[in-house]
């Protein structure tokens, strides 16, 4: 299972590196949201440093959906689908993998979405290690519900709308938990909840769709 | 799946007049082909008479010092949300007992999308009550109150449960994905409920548990939920079997439709 | 009566009933044309759903 996951997602990486839709696409979009978030609040008042991880949190949410319909639109062309399901790769391990490249490329999203909030919005980085396992935890949730509700919307027509709504309120715990995190690692707003608490929540997050997409991608793989 | 079998019947019942048909039709099931069944008019009829019992019964509430006449909404806003949850469990057993592959079958699947999507209409009808509640009680239509903005999340959640379900696609394909989605929202409604309470931790409580049964109006009070919560179970029930019954009638037209232009096809072809 | 009692009532009450109304109507429509529709073995239809 763990060596067809590092095989498919060497290959998609692989695919990213050379079809540079994540770095000429993804990326530069993820940075037009942060300008656009500047233009729609007031920029002086201090109101975009405080609402900073938020904000960076809800560009990642959307660059995450077109990292997750970018992954999916690589099966869709010429019959690659058919390939990978008849490729003799466990299907659990298809998922490991697909998730496990959305990963990589978030997590290079993340550093650059964090430069950005610091260069734009005035952020004092500190906490770098509650931001992390923050950003570790998020993360995995993140490519994990993507990938799965990512195949079940997979060879649908209407598909780019249907995936947003099926994904964005079920990431919402992740949002919230996310950025509370954020928050408290970065000292910024008044807590009642233990920033452990929010962790766990995000790690429970990750560890229910990692488990799920293990369980159910074979069987919805299978299906077409 | 179940074209060929309806392939074949039609193979041999095509040259038989309609009439002859429709007969064999109401011979074979004469219970399931009326539009009401004994159930579902006991049923509906304990619906009605237990949703008017409740509006004549709410309506009657003596205002509160604290509410005024708004804590009559008792009687509704309550039996509305319980509603919606026995929908969303309704739908998450019915698609376990589908992806159960020895309770596998159609019906399951017809039940889960039914029961989300009257769900789905519980879960919208708790938002307007409670934001109808919410305006003269807090002064503004919504607040960010943990249990209105779950509801909120779960309507966009089956939202999107029915949308999927609308994507074309084999009917087994379509349960199997259903399913899996129907399950993972209902994985997802604890995550979401210590999210939103975490986040917000501002609410009035549980509507129940600030009253007092032994006060004479507490009681009344209790009594007009109590009725409310039996009144929206019963009319979801009802609604539930008349909605499987519809998706089961649309499975068969259009199985129906499907043998009919085979049949067609091979006439066309016999003459030649 | 009180407006945002009545409006709660009514709310409910009328999109209870127009959806109701439109399940049976439907049901109805769908029971007109069903008969026409081959006649099949009443234990099949459960045999041949099972996947």
């Amino acid at each position: 299972m763990w060596r067809d996951a590092l095989l498919v997602a060497g290959k998609d990486l692989r695919i990213e590196a050379r079809s540079r839709v994540a770095t000429n696409q993804v990326a530069p979009f993820a940075v037009l949201v942060l300008v656009l978030f500047a233009f729609a609040l007031d920029p002086d008042r201090g109101l975009l440093t405080r609402a900073a991880a938020g904000l960076f949190w809800v560009a990642v949410l959307f660059s995450a959906l077109l990292a997750v319909q970018r992954a999916q639109t690589v099966e869709s062309g010429e019959g690659t689908g058919d390939a990978l399901r008849l490729s003799g790769l466990d299907p659990a391990g298809i998922f490991l993998g697909k998730a496990g490249a959305v990963v990589v490329q978030l997590f290079a999203l993340e550093l650059l979405l964090g430069a950005g909030v610091v260069v734009l919005y005035g952020v004092d980085p500190a906490g770098y290690a509650a931001l992390g396992a923050t950003a570790v935890a998020a993360t995995l949730g993140l490519a994990a519900a993507g990938t799965l509700y990512g195949a079940l919307a997979t060879g649908s027509r209407g598909r780019e709308t249907l995936l947003p709504l099926l994904l964005l309120p079920a990431v919402a715990p992740v949002l919230i938990a996310a950025t509370r995190a954020s928050e408290a690692a970065l000292g910024i707003g008044g807590l009642d909840v233990a920033p452990g608490d929010w962790l766990a929540l995000l790690g429970v997050f990750a560890v229910v769709y990692v488990a799920f997409g293990v369980v159910a991608f074979g069987p919805l793989m299978e299906e077409e | 799946m179940t074209t060929e079998t309806s392939t074949t019947d039609m193979a041999t019942t095509a040259p038989v007049p309609a009439g002859t048909a429709t007969a064999g039709a109401d011979v074979s099931e004469p219970v399931e082909r009326s539009t009401s069944g004994p159930l579902a008019l006991s049923l509906g009829l304990a619906a009605v008479l237990a949703l008017g019992a409740t509006v004549a019964l709410g309506l009657t509430l003596p205002a509160t010092v604290e509410q005024g006449a708004y804590s009559r909404l008792i009687a509704i806003h309550p039996g509305v949300a319980w509603a919606s949850y026995i929908a969303v469990a309704v739908t998450a057993l019915a698609s376990a007992l589908w992806l159960w592959p020895r309770t596998r079958s159609a019906r399951w699947d017809r039940t889960a999308g039914a029961s989300a999507e009257i769900g789905v209409v519980f879960t919208a009808l708790t938002l307007a009550t409670g934001s109808i509640w919410g305006r003269p009680t807090w002064g503004v239509w919504w607040v960010w109150d943990a249990r209105l903005t779950l509801s909120a999340l779960m309507l966009a959640l089956y939202l999107g449960y029915l949308a999927l379900r609308r994507v074309p696609a084999s009917p087994d394909a379509r349960a199997r994905r259903s399913a899996v989605t129907a399950l993972l929202a209902v994985a997802v409604v604890p995550l979401n409920h210590f999210a939103v309470t975490w986040w917000r931790t501002l609410h009035q409580g549980r509507s129940l548990a600030q009253l007092d049964p032994g006060n004479d109006v507490d009681g009344a009070f209790i009594a007009a939920m109590l009725l409310g919560l039996l009144a929206m179970t019963l009319v979801y029930a009802w609604l539930l079997v008349h909605r499987v019954r519809v998706a089961r009638l649309e499975d068969e037209a259009e199985d129906a439709m499907l043998a009919l232009a085979i049949a067609e096809r091979r006439r066309e072809a016999a003459p030649a | 009566m009180d407006p945002y009692v009545a409006a709660g009532y009514g709310v409910t009450l009328v999109t209870l009933g127009s959806y109701a109304l439109r399940v049976v109507r439907r049901e109805r429509e769908l029971s007109r044309v069903a008969p026409e529709a081959p006649a099949r073995p009443v234990g099949g239809e459960e045999r041949s759903e099972r996947a």
